[in-house]
C-alpha cells in the first residue's frame, strides 16, 4: 500500500481558515515537493495576546506535520 | 492555650509574608529578563486525517511583536514499519549450531541486491566473508569464523515491484512504467571484443550510442555521441575524432522499440531477473542487449556502417534512479530492530536539469550540419534554474555535473551562494563537482549559467545527489529532533 499525502489541507489561526492567505489557495496540495514552509510570519493574523490556536485538517488520507511557532 | 501565644504565631509583623513576596518579586524579574532574551518555541508533531484535525496551542505575550511559523508535511508513518511502506528493513538471527566454515542461509524472503549486510555479534563483517548468492529466493553465502555462534543479516526486502526503464535517454533520464525516473545514465559501453574503440572486430565498423562510452581498460578512447549533430565522436591520445558520415541520432535519444532485439533486464555480471540493484548512492538497472547497426528504432536512425547490419553487444548501466524522497525515507540508512549497527544504504538523485535543452552555441559551423552555427534559442551565453526537492537541514550534498563542455566559465549557485569554476572541461560520465552541506532547508533555488562564447557546447545535463542521509524508518530526521 502506498502512502501519499492528505488531501485538501487547510490551516486555521484562532479558527479563521488562513489557508489562502498564507499558501495562495483554498486548500494546500502537498507533495515531496511542497511539503515545507519555513518562517511564515504569521503576525497579522494573531489580533491578541494570549492562547491561540493552530488547527489543520485534511478532506482525506492522513498525514504528518510538524509545526514549530517562533516568537520573538 | 492563652490568647497572647497565638498572637505571636501568627507573625503579626508580617515578616514571612514580606519575605515571600520579595522573593516573588525577584524570580517574577528574572524570568522577564530571560524571556527578553531568548525567543519562545512551541512546537508540536503529530498526525491528522479528515477525523481528527492536527491541533497546537500557543502562547504570545503583550511584548512579542513577531511570530513565524514552521510546518513540515509528510506523509504517514509506516505501520510498525512492516508492510505499509515501499521497503522494509529485516534483521534475521542465526546460530550457528553445526560448524564454523561456509553456510548458505535461508532468509525468510527475497532482498535488494546490494542491501545485505551481516554481523557476527554486533560486528558489522567485510563484504569478502559473505555474498548475495541468490537474492531472488533469500539466499546469502556466509563464511563464519571459528568462535562465532551468532550471525545476524539485515537486509531490504523489496515489497515494490520497480521496473527498470524500457528505454533510455541519455540525457533526460529514463521514465519507467512506476513513473520513477532513471537519471542520465552511465553509458557503459562494454566491448566484449576488447577492441578498445567502439567497434565491430569483423567489419571494423562503428558502432553508435546515445550518450558517453567509456570502456573499462581503455579510458583514453571516451566516445560519445554529439547529439545535435550526431556525430560518433571520440577522443584519442592524439585528439578528438569525429566520424562525419555515421551521423545517428536527431535528438541524441537512443530508443528502443519492440522491432529491436532487446534482452533486456540482464546484467551479465550479476543478474538476470531485473532487479534493480542497490549500488552504495544508486539504484541501478542494468541489462545488455544486442545492437543491429543500420536499424531505424522509431525516431532515432541507428546509422549505416557500410551497409552492413552487423552486431555486437553493449552493455548500459541506467541510474541513478530517482525515487521519491519519501522512499528514500525508508531506505535511506533504516535503523535495525534489533542493535546498534545501522545498515547504510543511501540512495537518491535528483535528475533536476537538462542543459542541453537550454542553452547551446557551436562556433564551428562545420561542426553543426543543421544551421553551420548558433541553433535558434540557443545561445552561448546561458543560464537556468532548477527547483529541488526540499532537503533536510544539514543534509550532505554532492552537486554533479554530467555533462562534456568546454567552457570559459560556470557558476552554480545554491540557495543564493555562488561557486565559480574558471575553465571547467567535463568529460564522460559524473564528474564531482562540489560537496555542500545544506546550511538550512534547501527547498528552492539552484541556478547553474555559463558563458562559452568560444567553445563548443556538446551536452550536459544536471544533478543533485545525497549521500549518507540519516533518516529513520519511521520518524522524522534525527536532526530535526
Amino acid at each position: 500500500m502506498a502512502r501519499t499525502y492528505p488531501t485538501d489541507v487547510k490551516v486555521f489561526l484562532d479558527d479563521e481558515d488562513v489557508t489562502k492567505f498564507i499558501f495562495g489557495g483554498d486548500t494546500i496540495t502537498l507533495s515531496d515537493l511542497n511539503n515545507r514552509w519555513r518562517n511564515i510570519d504569521i503576525s497579522p493574523y494573531l489580533k491578541y495576546a494570549g492562547l491561540h490556536k493552530l488547527r489543520i485538517t485534511a478532506g482525506s488520507g492522513v498525514g504528518r506535520v510538524d509545526a514549530k511557532v517562533e516568537s520573538k | 492555650m492563652p490568647k497572647w501565644r497565638v498572637s505571636k504565631m501568627r507573625d503579626s509583623i508580617n515578616e514571612v509574608g514580606k519575605l515571600l513576596r520579595k522573593t516573588k518579586n525577584n524570580s517574577e524579574a528574572a524570568l522577564r529578563r530571560h524571556a527578553l532574551n531568548h525567543p519562545r518555541v512551541d512546537r508540536v508533531r503529530d498526525l491528522f486525517d479528515d477525523v481528527v484535525p492536527f491541533e497546537m496551542e500557543f502562547e504570545t505575550k503583550p511584548q512579542e511583536h513577531s511570530f513565524n511559523m514552521d510546518l513540515y508535511f509528510n506523509k504517514p508513518p509506516p505501520l510498525n514499519c512492516i508492510n505499509h511502506g515501499q521497503y522494509v528493513l529485516i534483521c534475521e538471527n542465526f546460530t550457528v549450531e553445526v560448524s564454523t566454515g561456509s553456510h548458505l542461509i535461508q532468509l525468510e524472503s527475497s532482498y535488494w541486491p546490494g542491501s545485505v549486510t551481516v554481523y557476527f555479534g554486533a560486528t558489522q563483517i567485510d563484504t569478502s566473508q559473505y555474498s548475495e548468492y541468490d537474492p531472488v529466493n533469500g539466499l546469502v553465502y556466509v563464511v563464519v569464523p571459528d568462535g562465532v555462534t551468532e550471525v545476524t543479516i539485515c537486509y531490504l526486502r523489496n515489497t515494490w515491484t520497480f521496473q527498470c526503464p524500457e528505454s533510455l535517454d541519455p540525457l533526460n533520464g529514463s521514465p519507467n512504467s512506476n513513473g520513477a525516473i532513471a537519471g542520465t545514465y552511465s553509458g557503459h559501453y562494454e566491448d566484449f571484443f576488447g577492441s578498445g574503440i567502439p567497434v565491430d572486430t569483423d567489419e571494423n565498423t562503428q558502432i553508435p550510442q546515445g550518450g558517453y562510452y567509456n570502456y573499462a581498460g581503455f579510458a583514453q578512447y571516451s566516445a560519445y555521441i554529439d547529439d545535435h549533430s550526431g556525430l560518433l565522436t571520440w577522443d584519442t591520445e592524439e585528439g578528438r575524432i569525429q566520424d562525419v558520415t555515421n551521423s545517428i541520432s536527431t535528438n541524441g535519444n537512443l530508443n528502443f522499440v519492440p522491432t529491436y532485439n532487446l534482452a533486456p533486464y540482464t546484467n551479465p555480471n550479476y543478474n538476470v531477473s531485473g532487479l534493480p540493484i542497490v549500488d552504495g548512492n544508486n539504484v541501478r538497472c542494468t541489462f545488455s542487449y544486442d545492437l543491429h547497426c543500420g536499424e531505424n528504432f522509431g525516431q532515432t536512425f541507428v546509422g549505416f556502417f557500410g551497409g552492413y547490419p552487423e552486431r555486437t553487444h553493449a552493455y548500459f548501466e541506467v541510474g541513478p534512479i530517482k525515487i521519491s524522497l519519501e522512499e528514500d525515507h525508508d531506505l535511506i540508512n533504516p535503523l535495525p530492530p534489533n542493535g546498534p549497527f545501522p545498515p547504510r544504504v543511501s540512495i537518491m538523485v535528483e535528475n533536476s536539469g537538462n542543459m542541453n535543452s537550454l542553452g547551446k552555441c557551436y562556433s564551428n559551423p562545420a561542426l553543426n550540419p543543421f544551421d553551420g552555427g548558433c541553433i535558434p534559442g540557443y545561445q552561448s551565453i546561458g543560464s537556468f534554474e532548477v527547483t529541488t526537492a526540499s532537503l533536510p537541514f544539514n543534509t550532505p550534498v554532492s552537486v554533479f555535473i554530467d555533462i562534456n563542455m568546454a567552457q570559459d566559465k560556470i557558476e552554480i549557485i545554491i540557495n543564493g551562494v555562488s561557486y565559480n569554476f574558471a575553465n571547467p572541461i567535463f568529460r564522460a560520465e559524473s564528474t564531482g563537482f562540489g560537496n555542500f552541506r545544506t546550511q538550512d532547508y534547501l527547498d528552492g533555488k539552484l541556478k547553474v549559467s555559463w558563458d562559452a562564447a568560444t567553445n563548443i557546447v556538446d551536452a550536459g545535463s544536471f544533478y543533485l545527489r545525497m549521500n549518507d542521509v540519516h533518516l529513520s524508518p519511521c520518524g522524522f530526521h534525527p536532526d530535526e529532533l
